[in-house]
């Protein structure tokens, strides 16, 4: 007979439990008024390396509905949007996990404060990353994201920002996960669609938060900090998570379709080569300067 | 174990409702009982408890020195690269 398996499990809704073993992550159901219900209780017990990473994605996955294959956005209008958020939500980072790591380091969580300060050289310059990109396709990058903020960006920097100042910090740990976990879901064909729709080298700030970068040994040593920790905190780390991740799939902070980032980053466009020819012809060369 | 709270729904509470009746009813009258055993759905129905389409009820005794323990449905399995496709934005940490 087979060993029982060893189980996390994190309640992400009144009624619902994400269940994790080895070998996977699901999604139960209470049933009410059934006294033998295994998951109503929250969880205990030591985790492992395995059922811990299950648990996290399953936290991650839980947040949103089905959804097709990953879209790579296409052309300068898209990606210009996706630039300015990368920029916003990477531009704090580094400070925050300096936060994170001083409270964890005054608590005596010296794994946990290891950990965030890694983060903040691991972290360091990639805001500058988005910046390069943006001016290699023509803005002026720091008028650009001074002027404009995407309102899913403003929220997760405001959810960052609440966690590393929470009484207990720990939540940090979960919003990095979701993160770094989404990042790496952006393949080696999802970087080169974004770049061969792009008439220059503009995903730098993409490849570094892909699986073409750093973020998968992120996660992986995410998990190894998570694991260790107690049951409390595996749960604590779980419904950050999800929150997280409910954030980032939010449809109500989805951009307005109109007007479209092109139109609201025009003012911040510089007259460079491969901009002025994409100008119409009755345009003159310059006149798009804010 | 810790109370359970989670909310029930509407139809779940007129279920339960219907239950106390029923299981009163089989502890006072053994023919009662042993039609609900030997044929729940009609006995369930009868009584009025609320059934649902397409939904078969079975009944169990628990007696002294056993107890019945009911497993749940298998549960849907979650993948994150089913779900990545959700946000408008590229996730950077």
């Amino acid at each position: 007979m087979a060993a029982a398996p060893h189980v996390e499990w994190v309640s992400v809704a009144p009624d619902r439990v994400v269940v994790a073993t080895s070998a996977g992550a699901w999604h139960h159901r209470l049933r009410p008024g059934d006294p033998w219900e295994a998951f109503a209780e929250p969880m205990t017990g030591p985790g492992t390396p395995e059922t811990t990473r299950n648990l996290l994605d399953g936290a991650l996955a839980s947040a949103g509905r089905r959804s097709g294959p990953l879209v790579a956005p296409q052309g300068v209008d898209a990606w210009v949007g996706r630039l300015i958020s990368l920029y916003h939500t990477t531009h704090p980072t580094p400070g925050q996990m300096r936060v994170a790591a001083s409270r964890f380091a005054a608590a005596g969580r010296e794994p946990l404060a290891s950990w965030a300060r890694e983060k903040v050289v691991d972290e360091h310059g990639h805001d500058r990353l988005a910046l390069r990109d943006l001016e290699a396709l023509g803005y002026d990058a720091a008028a650009l994201v001074g002027a404009l903020l995407p309102r899913r960006a403003a929220a997760l920097v405001a959810m960052l920002d609440a966690y590393v100042r929470a009484p207990d910090p720990i939540g940090c740990l979960g919003y990095a996960y979701a993160l770094e976990r989404l990042a790496a879901e952006r393949t080696e064909a999802y970087v080169s669609a974004v770049q061969a729709s792009l008439p220059v080298d503009a995903t730098r700030c993409l490849r570094v938060h892909s699986a073409a970068g750093s973020d998968v040994s992120h996660v992986d040593d995410l998990v190894a900090v998570v694991a260790g920790c107690s049951a409390p905190e595996r749960v604590a780390v779980a419904v950050a998570v999800h929150a997280t991740a409910l954030t980032l799939f939010d449809p109500s902070l989805c951009e307005p379709v109109a007007p479209s980032w092109a139109a609201r980053a025009l003012p911040y466009r510089r007259a460079t080569a491969f901009m002025t020819r994409d100008l119409p012809p009755d345009t003159p060369a310059g006149a798009d300067h804010g | 174990m810790a109370d359970i709270q989670y909310p029930l729904s509407a139809d779940r509470v007129h279920q339960l409702l219907a239950w106390k009746r029923i299981v009163a009813r089989a502890w006072l009258d053994s023919s009662f009982k042993a039609d609900l055993l030997a044929d729940p759905n009609g006995t369930l129905a009868a009584m009025g408890f609320p059934m649902h389409d397409g939904v078969s009820y079975c009944v169990a005794e628990d007696v002294p020195g056993q107890q019945t323990l009911v497993l749940p449905p298998a549960p849907d399995s979650l993948k994150v690269d089913g779900v990545a496709g959700n946000a408008d934005a590229d996730p950077g940490f």
